[in-house]
């Protein structure tokens, strides 16, 4: 492992295993089979360093087997930050940022050959022109800098602070963002900020806070960016499921996010079969912008009035509409809370009371087969179960029963 | 002004990176006074917990780095970059804001919960600093389908006053007087140190860890939902000596973990890895049945809400223990049976 560097050129790279190893820990060197044993190893490694403290391995009869133990209730921020945080650099990177910093402040504008110059009095191997050129367009281009051209030359300064900076409002702020860098999207980039301050998260915990999805973010942002620009996208999308990849093209309208899983979908618009379709975010990669749409406002429209009828990600099949009906038997004096359990998570579904502790809850939306798992959820509550779709009734009856054999059969 | 928008925004950039950020805090302390060996690795470890980062140190001793610290006669090590003033000491060597930090500040301001930190003049003064910057997302770009439809009233002033108070206390770590109403809708009065506030997406709502007084002793721990704090204020009584904040300690983890055997079945193990990701847990692969046992660790307090969410994946998936959890499974499993197929109601 004579190649291995903690740090990391691109990102992609640490991504999938990341993601493996977090999710599912239980797979062995073996099963990781599109790359290398040796990569293996030594994205294996890399993940160690970063949640030094959350790794656990076991030696099973197939291999070492390395998961991630945490509980989501008991951190303060995202350990998966680290990798982020984990961009590889030359020496030069790190000393010109610091000389820049010092030097443009100090000195005030500067020419990237007079910044040259100011370097070899404190350098012993000075950059060349061109790579403190670089490094000064690279920084322009983050927002550190601010160029301006004097003559034939470009003469860069520190971007100045914002006012806001120097106002106590600044540290408010920085409260919320103890918040905001867990509880919002790019919720890293509020992790830059704590950092620059030297401070965290010591005013908030989480419930329900599903770290991995952090991983998605950098594709998140280029198709946020083409959102923007009202642009069509081509991306490669992995299936979880088959494996295979597919290279997909559409119009990236909305983001549709799970607050029970963490899963994040993008909903887009596939011009050839004139539909939406939600597809996984994880599975989403290598996004590249193509050309403006410009309809893109009517199909936001279209997809708006579309909202109230999905369940959750599915647009449906065939028959366009479905509606579920489930009539539940609720201790009306002692279970105050499940009738609100059907108000709060009925996704707009009506709720009627029928008699005395019975209450009937009726939704109609595209597709049926995703308010399964819902309905399973009231187990031992449900009296009656109608569905327009003939099959999904019959997989949740069949469900039910198979349930009963599992664990109450037996007993008989 | 050069256009410096080319290209597109990047979150992994190196000047965001852990190495960066513990040789900031190195220079930082070594610009106050001098600085040792060990001294400068307490700095690196208190920035970043990354196995390889303390490799930096030998580069910066005596490697690469070198031209950023002088030795000095004593055997320490202070800052080779010299303020000329010594003005405020961490804003030495602070970058200005990035393009991204700044689009992202500005993306909260439409939120309701940012909002919620916030009184009417400062949200003012925040929407015009941040007047000419495009923000990173709208809030329209997201759709949370299956968000939990009541919420806190985040727009509410009396909840906006009552959250920015329990944040003051949070902050000043001082104790608060609440006026809380229970669950059963019975008034309470209680006078107790602020913790944490716990968030869930999927309640979206906030609660407040804190745990109560009684004649100035730390008495029991509550969870209270921040929508029932009918109101508050700072209580002027001293925090009891010694009164240690971390809430962890509070967490009664149930003394078995859940156990779960998963059929590969209907992407099953996929859908289970993710729905129960927020949970410490194990799995591991059998095959002689093909299936994955799956141990999930838990707060005792969640336990219905697991054993819900266990219920709601069918028959895909069999619970195997712990024997008090299963036999709640067993009682719901047969209780169903039998309204379907009996006339019990």
């Amino acid at each position: 492992m004579s190649d291995y560097q903690e740090l990391i050129k691109n990102f992609e790279r640490i991504r999938d295993y990341m993601r493996q190893f977090f999710l599912y820990g239980f797979k062995v060197r073996s099963e990781f089979g599109e790359k290398s044993g040796r990569t293996y190893d030594n994205e294996r490694r890399r993940i160690e360093s970063y949640l030094s403290g959350y790794i656990h391995a076991d030696y099973t009869a197939r291999g070492k087997q390395v998961s991630v133990h945490m509980d989501s209730k008991q951190l303060s921020t995202n350990p998966l930050y680290a990798a982020w945080k984990s961009k590889s650099f030359t020496d030069n990177d790190l000393l010109l940022h610091f000389f820049l910093l010092y030097l443009l402040e100090k000195e005030g504008p500067l020419t990237a050959f007079a910044l040259c110059d100011l370097l070899a009095e404190h350098m012993e191997h000075v950059p060349d022109l061109q790579t403190v050129r670089n490094k000064c367009r690279e920084y322009e281009r983050l927002g550190i800098l601010e160029v301006q051209k004097n003559g034939k030359a470009y003469v860069y300064r520190l971007s100045p602070p914002m006012a806001l900076e120097a106002s106590p409002l600044y540290g408010d702020l920085m409260q919320a963002v103890k918040f905001c860098s867990e509880a919002m999207p790019f919720g890293i980039v509020g992790s830059t900020l704590l950092d620059r301050e030297f401070l965290h998260n010591d005013l908030f915990c989480w419930k329900h806070y599903f770290l991995v999805h952090t991983l998605e973010d950098q594709v998140l942002l280029k198709i946020l960016e083409a959102m923007r620009e009202h642009r069509i996208i081509t991306f490669e999308n992995h299936s979880v499921r088959s494996g295979k990849r597919a290279q997909v093209t559409g119009l990236p309208l909305q983001i549709f996010v799970s607050t029970q899983t963490g899963r994040r979908y993008l909903c887009l618009y596939f011009f050839p079969r004139r539909r939406f379709n939600c597809l996984r975010l994880d599975c989403i990669s290598r996004v590249e912008p193509l050309t403006v749409c410009p309809e893109y406002e009517l199909y936001r429209e279209k997809l708006k009035k579309n909202l109230a009828s999905c369940w959750g990600v599915s647009f449906g099949g065939r028959s366009r509409m479905e509606t579920l009906c489930m009539k539940l038997y609720i201790d009306e004096k002692r279970e105050e809370h499940i009738i609100n359990r059907l108000r709060r998570e009925g996704r707009g579904g009506e709720v009627l009371r029928i008699r005395e502790n019975v209450f009937l809850y009726t939704g109609t939306f595209f597709d049926a087969n995703e308010m399964l798992s819902w309905v399973k959820s009231f187990t031992g509550r449900i009296l009656d179960l109608q569905c327009s779709n003939e099959a999904a009734l019959k997989k949740v009856t069949r469900d039910l029963e198979q349930m009963y054999e599992m664990y109450a059969g037996t007993q008989q | 002004m050069r256009n410096g928008n080319e290209g597109t925004m990047e979150l992994f950039e190196e000047i965001y990176g852990s190495y960066f950020q513990a040789i900031r805090r190195i220079l930082l302390d070594a610009e106050a006074k001098p600085l040792t060996r060990k001294e400068m690795e307490e700095d690196i470890l208190s920035v970043s917990s990354m196995d390889g980062v303390l490799t930096i140190l030998p580069k910066l001793l005596e490697g690469a780095f070198r031209p950023l610290l002088n030795r000095e006669e004593d055997g320490r090590f202070s800052c080779a970059l010299k303020r000329e003033q010594k003005g405020k000491n961490d804003s030495f060597l602070k970058p200005p804001l990035t393009k991204l930090q700044k689009s992202w500040l500005k993306a909260l301001l439409p939120d309701p919960r940012f909002r919620l930190f916030f009184p009417d003049d400062a949200l003012k003064e925040l929407e015009e600093a941040f007047e000419n910057v495009p923000a990173l997302y709208e809030p329209s770009d997201f759709h949370y389908f299956d968000r939990y439809s009541d919420g806190d009233p985040y727009g509410d002033p009396s909840y906006r006053e009552i959250f920015q108070t329990i944040l003051k206390a949070m902050i000043g770590k001082c104790p608060l007087f609440t006026a809380y109403e229970s669950r059963r809708g019975n008034p309470l009065t209680l006078e107790v140190l602020p913790c944490r506030f716990q968030y869930s997406l999927k309640d979206d709502k906030f609660r407040l860890l804190c745990v109560s007084l009684a004649h100035g002793r730390p008495k029991q721990f509550h969870v209270m939902n921040a929508a029932r704090i009918r109101g508050c204020f700072l209580s002027k009584n001293p925090v009891p000596q010694g009164f240690d904040w971390d809430i962890t300690r509070f967490q009664r983890q149930a003394e078995e973990p859940v156990q779960i055997r998963i059929r590969n079945e209907r992407n099953a193990l996929e859908r289970c890895m993710l729905h129960f990701a927020n949970y410490e847990k194990q799995t591991v692969y059998e095959p002689e049945s093909d299936t994955w046992l799956c141990s999930i660790c838990y707060d005792q307090a969640d336990e219905t809400e697991l054993l819900i969410d266990l219920l709601s994946f069918g028959p895909v998936i069999r619970i195997l223990g712990p024997e008090t959890f299963l036999a709640e499974v067993r009682r719901r499993v047969q209780r169903q049976h039998e309204l379907f197929y009996s006339c019990v109601e």
